[in-house]
């Protein structure tokens, strides 16, 4: 029998083709794929440096040379959304990649030794969760200061009690699987079992759960760049140009507008993959999804 | 009846204890934070005496777990400890500012419960159709709004260009009378409630979709009920359960919201008071800020526990 190609396997998987049969989806993952080159090749398809300050020319608001005017230290403001780009797909990615590989962890330790251990991991996740995120994420991000690698760990730990709690489910109900039992008779320790077969069936569930917590990563990056407590300036972040812009709202609003645009559509855009991705892992969902156009005429002859 | 109230004691028990876990996580954590409140409110010219001094007055010379059980035994005598940077109680400035950060945490909860369940409702009853694209595409993009940028729009457009709204501030009802109070207060109402207002909105349809189409719906269809009592009292009341928790995980986002809402309209609100005492290292002011946070996140956990033993009698008998 000849071996499907990965790419091949997740073009024809179920998954792939009810999650592009949205066309939402489509357009969402285009928008993403380009603004994510856009921030790869930055110093590529920039038009000017970003930080390049030429005071003569600030505040200029749209003109050709700059279609998105120049900020209050006459840097070009598109060339700065494109770097911009990369801050929030770094914290993006990296700090989901933190909080879901720490979180599912702690859940897998948590479902599997059960007891005391169990119950003071899940009591330390009740109550992080019952500090709001971004508090919680302010509060970190001062203790590990300012900067990129601090801010994703500062959000990513802030994100880690929802891994835990769902991989801590996962791993309760395959716990009690037959085949688990099975293992266990033909020798196997709780360590391999934990790791050959019961953490394989926590990723489906977080794999969502991720998709899903992008684009929260990417708000709350600019919330603390907005509020003065995450990206160093002079690097560009979204949420820090819109606190610049804000001072000259005034005098050129469109500095401030179109970076919070960008963050507004990225996290759009991230929301859509994600809840596309959720619905189509959603077993209750299976065979409704996809067959969007039939199903409306069936439901029209019906009522 | 017995039931729910074994329920509460036992999630009341529940609280205290997380309650306890976060002021001591906050409170270790709080040590690793570089920087000291002395030397931030004394200054750069500060000499080594005053240092030690202030120090030595705030009781921060003694060792850490000392310090914390100082503070929780302070606690059950109602007191807070004192702020450096203010030079002040605590607890007086915390339920002040709390005061502030409701009178418009509440009302944006109100109108995003109302608002959102409504247009959840419209948008299930109309589905496929394009009144529930439009529902769709706002909720979407209510999420997926940075706060402070749409706070900053709404500024943009009712204050700087139509002039009817302030830009920012907060005028207590005392000060200058319930309109103005009002005025201040509408921008900050609706920034906060637009999240959750989206969500409930998203939560509602996707319940109500779930119910619309149940026995029981055909069943009342046929006995000749109202569609209004239909849609109320047996399809939104199957449905609620979902929406309840997602209103009450909500409450606690929006209590983080505060932070971005009150620092766009200076608002001087516990939100507010947060981000200044963490930039400013006030310890004790995070550490009780925090606390508050928890409780009242832990009240709405519990409200919403209540809530479903009346909405769901399956629930409270069991």
């Amino acid at each position: 029998m000849k071996k499907k190609s990965t790419i091949q396997k997740i073009k024809d998987s179920r998954i792939t083709k009810v999650m592009l049969a949205r066309k939402s989806v489509i357009v969402a993952l285009i928008i993403l794929l380009i603004m994510i080159l856009a921030a790869v090749f930055a110093p590529l398809v920039s038009p000017y440096d970003p930080y390049k300050q030429d005071l003569k020319n600030m505040l200029l608001g749209s003109t050709a040379g700059h279609i998105f005017g120049t900020d209050s230290m006459g840097r070009d403001v598109l060339s700065r959304i494109i770097y911009g780009g990369r801050v929030s797909f770094v914290v993006g990615a990296v700090s989901v990649l933190i909080a879901g590989g720490i979180g599912m962890i702690l859940g897998l330790i948590s479902g599997m030794a059960g007891g005391f251990v169990d119950a003071v991991i899940m009591r330390v996740m009740d109550a992080m969760m019952s500090v709001p995120m971004i508090i919680m994420a302010l509060f970190l991000g001062s203790i590990f200061g300012k900067g990129l690698g601090n801010i994703c760990l500062a959000i990513g730990i802030s994100m880690i009690p929802n891994y835990a709690r769902v991989t801590r489910g996962s791993v309760l109900t395959v716990k009690q699987m037959d085949y688990i039992t099975a293992g266990t008779l033909c020798g196997a320790s709780t360590v391999k079992n934990a790791i050959d077969h019961i953490f394989p069936n926590c990723i489906s569930a977080n794999l969502v759960l991720m998709t899903m917590n992008i684009g929260n990563a990417i708000l709350n990056e600019a919330a603390l760049s907005f509020l003065g407590m995450g990206i160093n300036p002079p690097t560009a972040s979204w949420g820090s140009m819109v606190n610049d812009g804000y001072t000259y709202m005034s005098r050129d609003p469109i500095i401030a507008i179109v970076p919070g645009l960008f963050i507004m559509i990225t996290v759009l855009c991230c929301n859509i993959i994600g809840d596309a991705l959720r619905d189509a892992m959603d077993p209750k969902l299976r065979g409704t999804l996809g067959k969007k156009k039939k199903k409306a005429k069936a439901g029209k002859s019906e009522g | 009846m017995k039931n729910i109230g074994n329920m509460i004691l036992r999630r009341i028990g529940q609280s205290v204890i997380v309650i306890f876990i976060v002021t001591l996580i906050v409170f270790l954590l709080m040590q690793l934070v570089p920087g000291d409140p002395i030397v931030n409110f004394l200054g750069p010219s500060a000499t080594e005496e005053q240092i030690a001094y202030y120090t030595k007055l705030f009781g921060y010379d003694q060792p850490v777990l000392i310090q914390y059980f100082k503070w929780i035994g302070g606690l059950f005598r109602g007191e807070m400890g004192r702020s450096v940077a203010m030079q002040s109680e605590i607890a007086p400035i915390l339920v002040q500012r709390l005061k502030n950060t409701l009178s418009f945490v509440l009302p944006g909860f109100v109108l995003a419960v109302v608002v959102g369940v409504f247009l959840g409702i419209v948008a299930a009853k109309n589905r496929g159709s394009a009144l529930d694209s439009v529902i769709s595409i706002i909720a979407n993009i209510g999420m997926s709004m940075p706060m402070f940028w749409f706070g900053m729009i709404l500024i943009l457009v009712f204050a700087l260009n139509l002039h009817i709204l302030p830009t920012s501030g907060y005028i207590s009802i005392q000060e200058g009378g319930f309109a103005e109070f009002a005025k201040h207060m509408i921008l900050p109402t609706i920034v906060i409630a637009m999240n959750p207002l989206a969500s409930f909105a998203r939560q509602t349809r996707s319940s109500m979709l779930e119910v619309i189409r149940q026995d029981y719906v055909t069943t009342a269809k046929a006995k000749g009920i109202s569609q209004r009592a239909i849609t109320f009292k047996h399809q939104l009341r199957n449905a609620l359960i979902p929406i309840v928790t997602v209103m009450g995980m909500s409450l606690g986002g929006m209590i983080g919201g505060t932070v971005l809402v009150e620092s766009i309209f200076v608002v001087p609100g516990l939100g507010n008071l947060m981000i200044t005492s963490i930039k400013g290292r006030d310890f004790m002011v995070v550490c009780n800020g925090v606390l508050v946070i928890s409780i009242a996140v832990a009240i709405c956990n519990l409200i919403v526990d209540i809530l479903y033993g009346f909405i769901d009698p399956r629930i409270r008998n069991d």
